[in-house]
């Protein structure tokens, strides 16, 4: 299975752990970071580190996960990109951080030139879900790029959903990202009625969590609600330009998508209070502050469920 | 600087002849001032020709010798287009003579062009008309103006030939900006008055009795006086006021102006999402308040 040599861009936290979890499947990998000093951790553990993204080039397989469209662009179509060896480039190209529409379009046809297929491969998680073995993976593109690449894909956690070609698995992962947000604001609502009327919010989110209802997202966030620890793990203004594109996309396909928009303006509320920075799940005290009702962190001991 | 009198002919350059272009030239025409129109395809302008409106082949041509120049066009790159550049409203506009932009548009991008007027010792006022073809003709539409209040005191008079109500609202941008809450309002009380009626009919009163009843209640506006009517049976215009597409384009300016100074807009983003509805079905070609055949499917009457 292991018989392709991998290559990657981009290894921030989400990326470097996923590095890991190929490093301890016995993957021959080698490692392009703009700050090279951050995954000396990975040439220690086996990998390769590069100084160019050029030099990924002779890689059969080669993932990217970057912040912006700008980036992107950069270590593929740019200088010293990994199009930039004449003749030589990777049979793929794995895309995990499906940032543009418009990005993606022109490195697909940059990879293309070179005889290079673009799979886009965004992931549902953060790098503790990662540790834990629960990522997910939706990809789309070429199926037969895919087919190859599969067995990398899941090496990165509990699964790939293939769902076609072209960029599709970018507007799934935006589906996923309004879900996220719509989910978050209901458990604000439900976590802060239930804390009026006498409820803990450790007790409460014991019960969901057990529920029919629960989920690794509920789980997860559970320490974040009783806690009140606001370190981003997304920030609002993220979440915010994900429902954007979401409500766009709503918009150009003729799909009403009601709870999405509504979920949207308290997103705004809470940025326009000055909580953009701070993670998401901000919409609790959001939600607490309209019910006249001031939260505390709460001493109870809760799990996030992924140890 | 001398008044522009009411009632006094002045010469006018007019840019944008759709359909509200073309009322508030007849208006002006009407009472009496000389135009000068431009519009992108000269087609639309025959009509106004033959009652005396003169034609520029530029909105520079047409700002030229004009005392005041008005102009009302589909979005803000419209704007942009016609007011600046060599063949712009700014290349041909006087010192002492005042471009007022009608066009509902973003507030940031309507102060920056009104800066690159003040910037070429020019000046631009937004000046938005509330209203629609049918208010426009009665005379009751409203105009309001944002920017220096000197040159709005010399216009005023003119902008009272187009409607009965002229308010000066506030610095540059401040005009588009109550347009775009005033359009908030526009669409989210129509969408309101589709859920009602769908309400009563459902619940068994005859559609066009409670269309009456609301429009002889106290909640009755102007806008809900010509528009509402358009939901009973066969009374859908071919030509819409505003169809779908062109009345979210204001949603989607109100949402955006939210957005950016972090106000929420709940009512504004849902009854967008109806706007949606209606796109998903097919019928965005329709006046909006097609919304309510939305309303009238969700409710089973359809």
């Amino acid at each position: 299975m292991s018989d392709l040599t991998i290559g990657w861009i981009g290894a921030g936290r989400m990326g470097a752990a996923l590095c890991l979890r190929l490093l301890d499947a016995g993957i021959d990998l080698s490692v392009y970071n703009r700050t090279r000093e951050k995954v000396a951790h990975l040439g220690a553990l086996g990998a390769t580190v590069v100084d160019t993204p050029a030099k990924l080039a002779d890689r059969d397989l080669v993932f990217t996960m970057v912040a912006d469209p700008a980036a992107f662009l950069e270590v593929t179509t740019g200088p010293d990109g990994l199009f930039s060896v004449p003749g030589i480039a990777p049979q793929i190209l794995i895309d995990a951080s499906t940032v543009s529409a418009d990005a993606s379009e022109e490195v697909r046809s940059a990879a293309a030139e070179q005889g290079c297929q673009l799979l886009a491969a965004p992931v549902s998680g953060n790098p503790e879900v990662v540790k834990a073995g629960r990522l997910t993976v939706v990809a789309s593109g070429p199926v037969q790029a895919f087919e190859k690449a599969r067995p990398y894909l899941e090496m990165f956690g509990k699964g790939v959903s293939y769902v076609g070609e072209g960029d599709a698995a970018r507007l799934v992962k935006i589906c996923h990202n309004l879900l996220l947000g719509i989910v978050s604001q209901a458990l604000a609502e439900t976590a802060t009625m239930a804390e009026r009327a006498g409820v803990s919010r450790a007790d409460y989110m014991e019960f969901i969590n057990m529920s029919v209802m629960g989920s690794t997202f509920t789980n997860y966030k559970t320490p974040a609600i009783v806690k009140l620890d606001f370190t981003p793990s997304f920030t609002g203004h993220l979440l915010r330009k994900d429902f954007e594109l979401g409500l766009e996309a709503g918009r150009q396909y003729g799909v009403p998508l009601p709870t999405a928009a509504l979920v949207h303006q308290m997103i705004v509320a809470m940025i326009g209070r000055g909580y953009g920075e701070e993670d998401f799940i901000r919409l609790l005290t959001m939600e607490a502050e309209s019910a006249g009702l001031e939260l505390s962190p709460e001493e109870a001991e809760v799990s996030d469920g992924l140890s | 600087m001398s008044q522009i009198v009411r009632r006094v002919a002045a010469q006018i350059g007019f840019i944008g002849l759709g359909d509200m272009g073309q009322g508030i030239v007849r208006r002006l025409l009407d009472a009496g001032h000389q135009v000068t129109g431009w519009n992108r395809t000269a087609v639309k302008a025959a009509d106004l020709m033959a009652r005396g409106m003169a034609w520029a082949d530029t909105p520079r041509e047409a700002a030229t010798g004009s005392e005041i120049v008005l102009s009302i066009v589909t979005d803000a790159a419209a704007v942009r287009a016609v007011a600046l550049g060599e063949d712009g409203v700014i290349a041909g506009l006087s010192p002492d003579s005042v471009y007022l932009d009608m066009s509902t548009i973003d507030p940031e991008v309507s102060r920056e062009i009104a800066s690159e007027f003040t910037a070429a010792g020019l000046t631009m006022l937004d000046a938005p008309v509330s209203g629609s073809p049918v208010t426009l003709a009665q005379g009751t539409a409203s105009t309001m103006v944002g920017g220096d209040r000197a040159a709005f005191e010399r216009v005023e008079s003119v902008l009272y030939d187009i409607g009965s109500k002229v308010s000066y609202i506030g610095d540059s941008g401040a005009a588009v900006l109550m347009k775009i809450a005033v359009n908030l309002t526009l669409i989210v009380e129509m969408v309101a008055f589709c859920e009602s009626i769908a309400l009563a009919e459902k619940g068994g009163v005859a559609r066009a009795v409670a269309v009456d009843a609301m429009l002889k209640s106290v909640v009755a506006s102007p806008v809900m006086g010509y528009r509402g009517p358009f939901i009973l049976e066969g009374n859908m215009p071919d030509k819409p006021l505003a169809d779908v597409t062109l009345q979210q384009k204001d949603m989607l300016l109100a949402l955006e102006v939210a957005r950016r100074q972090g106000t929420p807009a709940p009512l504004a983003a849902l009854s967008n999402e109806l706007l949606n509805a209606c796109r998903g079905r097919g019928i965005e070609h329709r006046d909006f308040v097609t919304v309510f055949d939305v309303y009238h499917l969700l409710s089973g009457m359809s």
